[in-house]
């Protein structure tokens, strides 16, 4: 997946507040007497917003913004084809009109049922999960919050069996259900939050800095900034994305989430993830070893997303450490393994192979 | 010698097959799959009867026994129903309040396909605008057939593991 970077990170300061380390704007604030004081109070508030509960509808919405940057900067979704009304060719997607465009779609239906029976079973099952392929040669994945989960079209193209395409989307889920991307979005609050005040009410070279960012986001300080006194003098810290009046949030926050998301996860929570995806694809039924070979195939020294990922090694090592303990009947009593075992290279479904066929014809080769 | 033991004791619990589950009869499950369906009977590792749906709770469900992946549970009425393994958790799920009065996504399960494809909050449509005003508007629509095709997938009967 290409980094996005936004025209706003060019100050190193603010790149280190937009990393989640707020010190730097914290320590310009304090000098200065009253004034700087009052302010060191909020910009303590705005710090607790790192420990709020984001409650689904407001993770969705963010969730929405970021699929539609991810829409609008990473690749073309290539998804529209299918009218909102043709609901029997969306239920059955083996009726799709053999057209490019519908085969797009069918593919993403048959990445989504293959998704819907992990997510299902996650342990969020009550969100609403959102499956879609990327037009993008590059092997890659992206996880959003709120249950968005996008795959390149490279990475179908890699995989040969339906076991290593759910493990990827098992992994990416397993960044959803442990919130992974939760953390990135409080941290964007905390960073959006510090950031216009000290641009209203901050003093010398910081304030400078932070009100350059919103001057380049295009948001007027005065407005932002009195929408986070709002925000953090309340006892309710959730937003509604949908209110008009929230917009400038919005976007404050969004960017910020969006490069933080594009930078890629911790490489802890990487681990995670992989030992989540494990655990999930298991209990579905799916074997782990095409997934793990799946990781094991991939460059350590890659460029963009997966740079931030651990080496490929460590991740292979620690996945078959984790393998071992999913054996573990008493604490795993329903995973069938015997099904599991069974499973010997199960191909992609014949509308995924047919879609990545007509796309690469179409487009580029990876 | 108690380790060799162990293994002994497991290698035979693989062998009976139907009871090599590492579970006993009365032990504690929840039910952690959406929309799971449970039924009345089981055969020889195959289910019938009308199923009922159940959803993930912290209903405390008790383990009796299993045929193949099937699995028979005593509800707090006490009526026994089979349910799919998978669908099975020895923890309690993690509920979240999903729906909300206000927009988005609010009764998403109860959208029409049209109500669906309008799934992108408008904060979200806001938001592609606003990032690129030409672009925007194929954006929305991207994400938000994917979101109805997800959404009809996964409604879709075929699609469940259960």
């Amino acid at each position: 997946m290409a980094a996005v970077t936004f025209s706003f990170c060019s100050c190193s300061m603010l790149n280190a507040a937009k990393n989640g380390d707020v010190s730097g704007l914290a320590n310009g604030a304090v000098e200065g007497g009253q004034a700087a004081a009052a302010l060191n109070g909020d910009l303590d508030k705005c710090n607790a917003l790192a420990n709020d509960t984001i409650s689904y509808q407001e993770e969705r919405s963010m969730g929405g913004a970021m699929a539609v940057a991810a829409a609008l900067h990473l690749s073309s979704l290539r998804i529209d084809a299918v009218k909102a009304t043709d609901t029997a060719a969306l239920a059955h997607p083996e009726t799709l009109r053999p057209d490019p465009e519908a085969l797009h779609n069918q593919m993403t239906a048959e990445v989504a049922k293959l998704g819907a029976k992990l997510g299902t079973i996650s342990s969020r099952p009550e969100i609403f999960w959102t499956f879609a392929v990327i037009d993008d040669p590059s092997v890659n994945a992206f996880s959003a919050p709120g249950g968005y989960v996008f795959v390149s079209r490279g990475l179908v193209q890699k995989v040969t069996t339906e076991d290593a395409l759910a493990g990827a989307l098992a992994h990416e889920i397993s960044h959803i259900t442990e919130k992974h991307a939760m953390k990135a979005y409080l941290a964007s609050k905390v960073w959006g939050c510090r950031t216009a005040l000290v641009a209203k009410y901050g003093s010398g070279p910081l304030q400078s800095a932070a009100a350059e960012v919103l001057h380049k986001l295009g948001l007027d300080s005065n407005q932002v900034a009195g929408l986070i006194s709002k925000l953090i003098s309340g006892s309710d810290h959730s937003l509604n994305f949908d209110d008009p009046n929230n917009h400038p949030l919005l976007k404050l926050f969004a960017g910020h989430l969006f490069d933080s998301l594009s930078a890629g996860y911790a490489q802890d929570q990487e681990l995670e993830a992989d030992q989540g995806a494990l655990a999930l694809m298991t209990a579905a039924g799916y074997a782990p070893q095409p997934f793990i070979e799946l990781v094991g195939s991939l460059p350590n020294n890659s460029s963009g997303y997966l740079s931030h990922h651990p080496p490929s090694k460590e991740r292979v090592t620690a996945m078959n450490t984790e393998l071992k303990s999913l054996h573990d009947a008493k604490a795993h009593p329903f995973i069938d393994w015997k099904k599991i075992n069974a499973r010997q290279n199960v191909k992609l479904a014949s509308a995924i192979t047919r879609g990545i066929a007509t796309s690469t014809a179409a487009g580029d080769a990876p | 010698m108690k380790r060799f033991m162990s293994c002994s004791i497991a290698a035979l619990g693989l062998l009976v097959g139907g009871s090599a589950l590492a579970i006993n009869p009365g032990d504690t499950v929840y039910i952690r799959a959406r929309d799971t369906h449970a039924y009345p009977k089981a055969t020889k590792g195959k289910v019938s009867g009308t199923p009922t749906t159940l959803q993930p709770s912290s209903v405390a469900y008790k383990w009796q026994k299993n045929d193949g992946t099937w699995n028979q549970l005593k509800a707090p009425n006490g009526k026994s129903v089979w349910v799919y393994g998978p669908n099975l958790s020895l923890t309690p799920p993690q509920q979240e309040l999903v729906a909300s009065s206000t927009s988005g996504h609010s009764g998403m399960t109860d959208m029409s396909a049209a109500d669906a494809i309008k799934g992108l909050g408008e904060g979200a449509q806001w938001y592609a605008n606003d990032q690129d005003p030409k672009a925007g508007d194929l954006a929305k629509r991207s994400v938000a057939t994917a979101e109805a095709i997800s959404y009809h997938v996964e409604k879709s009967p075929k699609a469940g593991v259960n």
